[in-house]
């Protein structure tokens, strides 16, 4: 497995770096973004009234490790679908497919790339959020970096079912816009889902999004324990250990589908 | 396992299984249909999708680090049947073993025991370089690292391709696409290495070095079982042992391409070349000969004379008579394409029903 991560790392690397504009622009827009967002939150800032509270009123940092997170979750769901349809485009995905590297790593490894890549910008983010003086003193690192693992397995599992469809229907790209846009709304990146009609923020709750943002603000912000974090925690690890051993099943059955009808490689 | 070749100082690759005594490739009954996605007027009128069968029935036996040509007209079943010997494409029955494993049961083994030299081009990744690549696929093939390096080494040496395998891939000539794609079905060592058109967008030249390659660096030395699909059927005469026609997802024709020729013509063929060709010359030749007489060029004539008989006395005697003075006359080989020709034409025969009178 290690071997075939550390392939995958190694080729998507290199195909990246290749289009050597484009990697740079791709890194500097975070330099252009974060001065964008401190300047919507100055405008904003006391908008949010008591909303905000939980937060440390910080409207700068809240709204910073939204858009940050959604970067996480946008690759989450997109790596997997893109990179089924790139190699079918490419015409790649077939004889990957011929070695005998089993259909989870294969899946896995081919959106690491997608996941080193966007912690690079996470950590563009939070360098230029310190900049601009985001006040993350009481941060709890390790709460941090434990959401964050569990939110990326959660976010995962629902790109690997968009993947699956992929294969299937052969564009699955309507499903990933779908997923995201009711993440980014109903999860509260740009306002605390407090200010949604209770409807809403019920439904809300479905989301593993909402979770893993919630508790990353409190880890990042106020410094919360992962003993406190426990209630979100949960659902994502609900999320983490049903729905990511559902979707590989998943993936498997849409693959096996794919080669009785002959369908591997048209797109 | 490895083979050294003397004249090079290369190791190539053996086929692993020399002690197995069974068949490499052992087909039985495989059939595949294909069912249409519906469209939207069946849906609305509740019709069944269609079907197509493209594989039919099909059995043949190949043995150990025998060269198997695979050929037939567009739309044979040729590529379906090299996808489900190679897992990709799961079948409707029958049952099909590589190595002796089943395709469908042990198919990750099977993986493993198989090579695929492809004939799109784009099956790698344009931007590495081919180094690069092989080193990819190495490692999807769980190769040490140490042994890959060595093994992809060598491997570019016995395919001419040191000198631009640290090029992008997206640089090379369709001749050097190939050869990489030879070099990757080689990677980890197969015993069977199926190749599906080869020599496919190739020119003239290219694709006589590259048969010329698999002849005398691949099939010669390494001794794999190979199962290779073409539509130049020199290439298939050149490299294969026996050949199997498929003609709409059937096996039309197994055996050698010498056994297809005399079976299909029932001729033997001569050149002859003459100084002049006198009137009524050709009409009286014609009247001995199996086929018509053809005059290829002025005084070279074109004879097909019934095999085994004793046609060729009785020619050279009208020659003689002739006063034509012979230059030459010598038997030629039938071209494959001809007997290839004659050979589904006579099944299309064959499957006519006779028109009766009204």
């Amino acid at each position: 497995m290690l071997k075939t991560a550390w392939a995958f790392l190694k080729r998507d690397f290199l195909v990246a770096t290749s289009y050597r504009s484009a990697f740079v622009i791709q890194l500097a827009s975070i330099l252009l973004g974060v001065p964008f967002i401190f300047f919507i939150s100055k405008f904003l800032g006391n908008a949010g009234g008591d909303a905000l509270k939980e937060y440390n009123n910080n409207y700068f940092a809240f709204l910073l490790i939204g858009v940050a997170l959604t970067d996480y979750l946008t690759v989450s769901l997109t790596t997997f679908n893109t990179s089924i349809r790139e190699n079918q485009m490419m015409g790649t995905l077939e004889i990957i497919m011929l070695s005998p590297t089993s259909v989870a790593a294969l899946v896995i490894c081919s959106a690491l790339w997608g996941f080193c890549f966007t912690t690079m910008r996470f950590c563009l983010y939070v360098v230029g959020g310190l900049a601009f003086g985001m006040d993350i003193v009481n941060a709890n690192l390790l709460s941090a970096a434990v959401v964050l693992l569990i939110s990326i397995v959660s976010f995962s599992a629902i790109g690997i079912l968009i993947a699956a469809i992929t294969l299937v229907i052969k564009r699955g790209d309507a499903l990933n816009v779908a997923v995201a846009s009711m993440s980014v709304v109903l999860g509260g990146v740009v306002f605390p889902t407090k200010t949604l009609p209770p409807w809403l923020e019920a439904i809300g709750q479905f989301l593993p999004f909402t979770h893993s943002l919630h508790a990353m603000r409190l880890a990042m912000l106020q410094g919360t324990s992962l003993l406190d974090l426990m209630p979100h925690l949960r659902v994502l690890l609900v999320f983490a250990f049903v729905l990511a051993p559902l979707s590989l099943w998943v993936f498997r059955a849409a693959l096996h589908h794919t080669k009785v009808q002959g369908t591997l490689a048209t797109y | 396992m490895y083979l050294t070749a003397s004249a090079t100082c290369m190791t190539v690759p053996v086929a692993a299984s020399r002690t197995s005594v069974g068949p490499m490739v052992q087909v039985q009954s495989l059939t595949k249909v294909f069912t249409h996605e519906r469209r939207f007027t069946q849906l609305l009128r509740g019709q069944t999708a269609d079907t197509n069968t493209a594989v039919d029935n099909v059995s043949f036996e190949i043995a150990d680090g025998e060269v198997f040509g695979l050929v037939g007209p567009n739309g044979a079943g040729k590529t379906t049947l090299l996808r489900m010997l190679s897992t990709l494409i799961v079948p409707t029955s029958g049952r099909a073993t590589v190595a002796g494993l089943d395709v469908q049961k042990d198919a990750t083994a099977v993986r493993q025991r198989i090579g695929m030299v492809a004939s799109n081009e784009r099956s790698f990744f344009w931007r590495l370089t081919g180094r690069q690549n092989l080193q990819f696929f190495a490692d999807l093939y769980h190769l040490p690292t140490h042994e890959a390096q060595r093994w992809i080494g060598e491997l570019l040496e016995l395919l001419d391709l040191s000198g631009v395998a640290d090029q992008r891939f997206e640089s090379y000539s369709t001749g050097t696409k190939q050869r990489f794609a030879i070099a990757r079905g080689l990677m980890h060592k197969p015993q069977v290495l199926f190749m599906d058109e080869p020599t496919k967008g190739v020119d003239p030249k290219s694709s006589a070095d590259i048969i010329a390659l698999i002849r005398d660096r691949v099939v010669s030395r390494a001794r794999q079982t190979v199962i290779i699909t073409t539509h130049n059927l020199r290439e298939i005469e050149q490299l294969c042992q026996r050949t199997l026609i498929m003609e709409q997802g059937r096996v039309a024709y197994l055996g050698t391409t010498g056994d297809l020729k005399r079976t299909v013509m029932g001729t033997d063929a001569y050149r002859v070349n003459v100084q002049q060709v006198p009137p009524g010359l050709l009409t009286r030749l014609s009247a001995v000969c199996a086929l018509p007489v053809i005059e290829l060029s002025p005084g070279v004539l074109d004879l097909r004379l019934v095999s085994g008989g004793d046609t060729l006395n009785e020619v050279m005697r009208l020659l003689v008579q002739a006063q034509c003075g012979v230059r030459d006359c010598s038997r030629i080989e039938i071209p494959i394409e001809d007997a290839f020709v004659a050979f589904l034409a006579s099944r299309k025969k064959e499957s006519t029903p006779e028109s009766t009178p009204c």
